[in-house]
């Protein structure tokens, strides 16, 4: 059964196939918001909101086969209100963690370069690679990072996060060729390439 | 072509996007074009740098419990679900009912002045009058009928309650009648009785007295002889 199918079902009043959305939608949505917000409890937390979101509106969903869009629309809009929530709150130590990125920005994570002071076969493991692409994500500006997530991630088309981002189809490819450039020379800086990845491993 | 204007299409290559006839114009300048090589070889690499970095599985679950929803959220949720010219024609509808209904309550208003009050009174169907009149003739009837039920109701009770009293008179009379004749013939019984022993006193007085006389005549000529 599709998407649009158990939509088309929950809006005839069947509510109780909501949990099959759910189910579907958990995993993606989850990684995708840890992704864009670098935080597990924080993930967990706006994933739970983006579902209250999405049963609370579903009936305001025109189109119904255009619900990937609309949830991550949804997602990305509560990511950054999360994160607005935040640079208010925690005026004082968001700028410190500002800081403390830019001190970084420019130097291997601490992961990678203990593993570079190990023995030839020592490997990274997935926590590792994770830390390390996720301090990359980090330091791209919020509006490459989230394109860059929905593509290299989730799989959207880009006419899909161009209707989730609501831009230009265009802007959408700037910011993804633009994003992938800036990650670029990240690695290059911290010397991360494929080939040390798949050695490593 | 320059190579600035392929930039975009580097994008779309990347990630199957392009159309057949932007991928031979961008195949094309490739083949001629070491810079754009190198640098599509370096968004590739960089594209498959960020896709080691898998998904994980959420450490709890999501379960949405369906809420009871009332008869009428139900509605309003039916309600939005309607499009905009369908609601319009919804409100259309209402409002033309009620000023059909005002209109028939303005129409049907009665004022009437009647034993020195005023009334008035609105109603939605004026009345015919002459249900009216019959109406009235109907209560008269009703009243009639009933104050003569109870006429014959009461006459009823009344002669019931005269003919339980006289019976009971009567009973009362009999009874001290007999009571009356008993003690008459105790009375009678008791007075016999008393002139018997009067009767049999003075004949023993007589007696005594007889006796004492012919004593005394005894007496006389005894001594006279």
């Amino acid at each position: 059964m599709t998407d649009t199918q158990i939509i088309n079902h929950i809006l005839n009043g069947d509510r109780s196939r909501f949990n099959t959305l759910v189910w579907r939608w958990e995993k993606p949505l989850y990684n995708f918001i840890l992704r864009y917000l670098g935080n597990k409890e924080l993930a967990r937390d706006v994933t739970q909101k983006v579902f209250i979101r999405v049963y609370k509106n579903l009936n305001k969903l025109r189109d119904p086969t255009k619900f990937s869009s609309w949830i991550y629309q949804i997602a990305s809009n509560l990511c950054k209100d999360e994160i607005k929530r935040m640079s208010h709150r925690d005026f004082l130590s968001l700028d410190l963690i500002q800081e403390h990125n830019e001190n970084e920005g420019h130097r291997l994570p601490e992961q990678l370069q203990e593993s570079e002071n190990c023995l030839p076969d020592a490997k990274l493991n997935q926590k590792q690679i994770s830390s390390i692409v996720q301090k990359a994500l980090q330091q791209l500006p919020e509006e490459q990072r989230v394109v860059i997530i929905m593509k290299e991630y989730q799989g959207l088309k880009f006419k899909e996060i161009a209707e989730a981002l609501n831009q230009p189809l265009n802007t959408v490819k700037s910011r993804m060729y633009y994003g992938l450039n800036g990650l670029r020379k990240i690695f290059q800086q911290w010397q991360v390439t494929e080939e040390v990845l798949n050695y490593e491993m | 072509m320059k190579c600035n204007d392929l930039k975009p299409l580097f994008i779309d290559y990347l990630y199957d996007e392009i159309s057949d006839k932007d991928r031979d114009l961008f195949l094309a300048h490739l083949s001629e074009c070491e810079s754009c090589q190198k640098e599509l070889q370096a968004l590739q690499q960089t594209s498959n740098i960020l896709q080691k970095w898998e998904n994980v599985d959420p450490d709890f679950n999501v379960v949405m419990v369906t809420e009871k929803i009332s008869w009428l959220s139900h509605l309003k949720e039916r309600w939005t679900q309607l499009s905009p010219k369908s609601q319009k024609f919804a409100y259309g509808l209402v409002y033309i009912t009620i000023g059909i209904f005002l209109l028939l309550a303005i129409a049907n208003t009665e004022i009437s002045y009647r034993q020195g009050e005023f009334k008035m009174s609105m109603g939605l169907f004026s009345k015919p009058s002459s249900q009216q009149k019959t109406d009235e003739l109907f209560a008269q009837e009703f009243v009639e009928r009933l104050q003569k039920e109870n006429y014959y109701l009461m006459n009823s009770l009344i002669q019931q309650n005269e003919a339980k009293q006289q019976k009971e008179i009567a009973t009362a009379i009999l009874q001290l009648r007999q009571d009356f004749e008993r003690k008459r013939i105790e009375d009678l019984n008791l007075v016999g009785f008393g002139l018997d022993n009067i009767e049999r006193n003075t004949y023993h007085q007589l007696k005594k007295t007889d006796n004492s006389l012919n004593e005394l005549i005894h007496l006389i000529n005894a001594q006279l002889k």
